[in-house]
């Protein structure tokens, strides 16, 4: 938590007490070696100190949530290309953090930004970095942060539900759920690579994808498991090594989607086509290469979730509104694990979600750890649909065969 | 023999200056049935007496190409509480299934089936897929099925210009996916619904659908078509710009600029370019209130139980108004027109067909009391 600098009155740190913050970022020198001899001094278990701790990549997000309307217009979400609200979240920021950085702790760090100050935008945040893997740091608004401090209604209501929900994410463990993907993506995420590259995870996250960063550097035969679609978004051509791999994946019966970089691609014409790719058979698989290089991450998403078709979507929505969702699953899928993360403020009424596999049960948890809740589960041909009760900000559906 | 377009092509002068009545617009006979469910043995059995009713299935579509437009109104991630797209406001797809099964085995030479999905220029198949459909039901229903999202250019390399016969009452022509001008015989496969501009939603409003958005959306071209389509039809709805320059424009920039105006005409325009050989309404399952669960009135999934079929789409849409308790001879100011002209009576007075039930001979199901009354719950909604 990054501590507000307002709050200088040491009885504050009570408010620690019991919770679920364990790291207090103060903003300079003297307010470190004032925290620490309080805290010590209230016997508080809290690390205090300027810079994150060893082993941690701060990635540095948005304030998450449903983007609004300018100033002046009535308050309303605004739409995407494809109608449904324009989520910011900074899940596949945590994602690509995890795979550039594998083994080290990801902590999001986002300042609350106007016009978005809810109680239910700092819930929110915390469950978008936790539900994709990594760490939120607690920002108050200076409002809030006052209001907390004076005890005020709503400042105390929001304190409450922070901690409830970091006590929640501290709690739960999942062990051996592996995250689900239908889409690879393979760059470095750097330098000429970094816009197409980060906007395509960007893009597919709006798109309600499971996918899977795979950098350049450390792409493997093991990265490729569970994968119908490999996207190569690196502007340059890929080494000996990697097309090596790819078109093996490819014989195996993948989907390979990449620029002109690539080559032309061999093969019989695919007899589905599509207009701004050359689609060849290989093996028991298909390539498809651009006619020309894709400057637009959005046509080149939509059109890599097309070319993979729906029919092997991990998860489908209905009324799910601001949504975001992670699929972990046990090897075998015999137990799953969905993870939803709701941005709008209002709950989620009516939401319906279908899940590829073969389940007979779906338990439900939320924030507030209420007992967990069975969920209508309507099975259908490969997979099965939820029909999710009004929930806000959160919920977490483990399944089992 | 002359055919119901060149009819309408010689009554247009006499339709334009308001002297054609009702009493001369073209009738044939429309067939109603029940169909309680969904089972494809239901819909299958169900259908086949009401083209037999209507005189056959083959006199229509044996050795054509025929287009089916399909009703997919609104985006397929969006249901009416928890229900299937297609129990509520989707033509439901073993509606769909059942007619290209029967229209296979009359002979159809290629059945196309035929919508201009919500802002998208992915196939058909994916967008059914996102409904949570089986699309290869649809394709292995017959011989020669094809999809075509008609949003957009789609396969053919130019759009088809296909003009209002004597002129229309907006748009005196329309830039359209090849596939309206490619087919034989055309078939609008509607849904049984209110619909909060127009008032229902039956065959005829169905047509509204085959507009690209690419020429006719919110997000085309100013002077040509965008090769994607970016949301609805604003443009149609409000007139507030003109479609793409490529595409003929509106005759009269001082006529309303009012949906309730607008929209009744262009689909009458619509229809007159692209005649209605076929029209099918499923109303075995649906909705009151709107044509989609985001209407502002309250809305309910509701199973009349009921399909109408003719091939005068003015004649089936009137059958179809008499089965949901609404008044077809009903025009603005009188529900379900309260706030829109009657495309109904558009139609009529374009010659298209009749909405007097005494000049229609219906089929099958007696029409003396609604088979679901909407004009009833509209009322209570309203009260």
């Amino acid at each position: 938590m990054r501590w507000p600098a307002a709050w200088r009155d040491p009885s504050l740190l009570e408010l620690l007490r019991d919770s679920p913050v364990n790291y207090l970022l103060a903003a300079d020198g003297d307010a470190v070696r004032r925290l620490r001899t309080d805290t010590e001094a209230r016997e508080l278990k809290v690390t205090v100190a300027t810079d994150p701790a060893e082993g941690v990549e701060v990635v540095k997000g948005d304030w998450p949530g449903t983007k609004m309307a300018a100033p002046g217009e009535n308050e309303r979400a605004v739409a995407g290309p494809t109608g449904e609200p324009w989520i910011d979240s900074n899940g596949w920021r945590v994602l690509l953090a995890k795979a550039l950085h594998p083994g080290r702790e990801i902590w999001v760090d986002a300042a609350p930004a106007e016009p978005r100050l809810y109680l239910e935008s700092y819930v929110a945040g915390l469950a978008d970095a936790s539900a994709h893997g990594g760490r939120w740091v607690i920002q108050l608004d200076e409002k809030l942060a006052a209001g907390i401090a004076g005890g005020n209604a709503p400042g105390t209501a929001v304190w409450k539900r922070l901690l409830e929900a970091g006590r929640f994410f501290a709690d739960w463990r999942w062990s051996g759920l592996h995250e689900q993907a239908l889409i690879g993506v393979i760059s470095d995420f750097a330098g000429k690579n970094e816009f197409v590259g980060q906007e395509t995870l960007n893009l597919l996250a709006r798109a309600n994808q499971q996918y899977r960063v795979m950098p350049l550097e450390s792409a493997g035969a093991e990265s490729l498991s569970g994968l119908k679609t490999v996207l190569y978004v690196a502007q340059d051509p890929p080494t000996p090594e990697m097309r090596g791999l790819l078109s093996g994946f490819v014989q195996q019966g993948g989907l390979l989607v990449g620029g002109p970089v690539w080559g032309a691609p061999a093969g019989p014409v695919d007899r589905d086509g599509h207009p701004r790719y050359d689609v060849r058979r290989q093996g028991k698989g298909r390539i498809a290469i651009g006619l020309k290089a894709e400057d637009d991450p959005y046509l080149l998403v939509q059109d890599a979730i097309v070319l993979t078709s729906h029919r092997y979507d991990l998860l489908r929505f209905w009324n799910g509104g601001a949504v975001r969702a992670c699929l972990g699953a046990a090897p075998g899928r015999q137990r799953a694990l969905l993870q939803l993360v709701f941005y709008a403020n209002a709950r989620a009424g009516d939401a319906t979600v279908r899940v590829a596999g073969a389940y007979r049960t779906a338990r439900l948890y939320t924030l507030d750890r209420t007992a967990a809740k069975e969920v209508p589960l309507l099975p259908e041909k490969g997979a099965v649909e939820l029909h999710l009760p009004a929930v806000a900000q959160y919920a977490a559906v483990q399944l089992d065969a | 023999m002359i055919t119901r377009r060149d009819w309408i092509c010689g009554a247009v002068g006499v339709a334009g200056s308001g002297l054609l009545r009702a009493v001369e617009a073209p009738t044939a006979r429309v067939a109603v049935t029940r169909c309680r469910t969904y089972t494809p043995a239901e819909v299958v059995a169900s259908l086949d007496q009401l083209f037999d009713q209507i005189g056959g299935l083959r006199r229509i579509v044996k050795g054509k190409t025929v287009g089916v437009k399909i009703n997919l109104t609104g985006a397929p991630s969006y249901r009416l509480g928890h229900l299937p797209l297609g129990d509520t406001h989707y033509t439901h797809p073993q509606m769909i299934g059942a007619a290209v099964h029967l229209m296979g085995k009359a002979g159809a030479r290629r059945i196309r089936i035929l919508e201009s999905p919500w802002s998208t220029a992915d196939p058909l198949e994916e967008y059914m897929l996102l409904a949570n459909w089986e699309p290869l039901d649809i394709l292995n229903a017959a011989p020669n099925v094809e999809f075509e999202n008609t949003n957009y250019l789609g396969r053919s390399k130019t759009y088809s210009r296909m003009m209002v016969p004597g002129g229309g009452y907006i748009f005196p022509g329309f830039d359209l996916n090849h596939s309206y001008t490619d087919c034989d015989a055309f078939v609008s496969m509607a849904k049984l619904k209110e619909h909060g501009v127009a008032g229902v939603t039956l065959s005829l409003k169905n047509c509204f659908g085959i507009t690209p958005a690419t020429i006719y959306g919110t997000g085309s071209g100013e002077d040509g078509p965008t090769d994607l389509p970016r949301g609805g039809r604003q443009i149609i709805h409000s007139g507030a710009r003109q479609p793409s320059r490529s595409a003929p424009q509106e005759k009269d920039l001082t006529t309303p600029r009012q949906a309730g105006y607008r929209v009744p005409r262009v689909v009458v325009d619509l229809v007159k370019a692209r005649p209605i050989d076929l029209a099918i309404v499923d109303g075995v399952k649906t909705m009151t209130g709107a044509e989609g669960p985001w209407g502002r009135e309250v809305v309910s999934a509701v199973a009349p139980g009921v399909i109408v079929a003719g091939t005068n789409p003015v004649n089936t849409d009137s059958v179809c108004m008499k089965v949901m308790g609404f008044d077809p001879m009903a025009d603005r100011g009188t529900p379900p027109f309260e706030n829109a002209d009657s495309t109904l009576a558009l139609a009529e007075r374009a010659g298209i067909g009749t909405r007097d039930l005494r000049r229609i001979e219906v089929a099958g199901m007696p029409l003396k009391e609604p088979a679901f009354n909407f004009a009833a719950l509209r009322r209570q909604r309203r009260l």
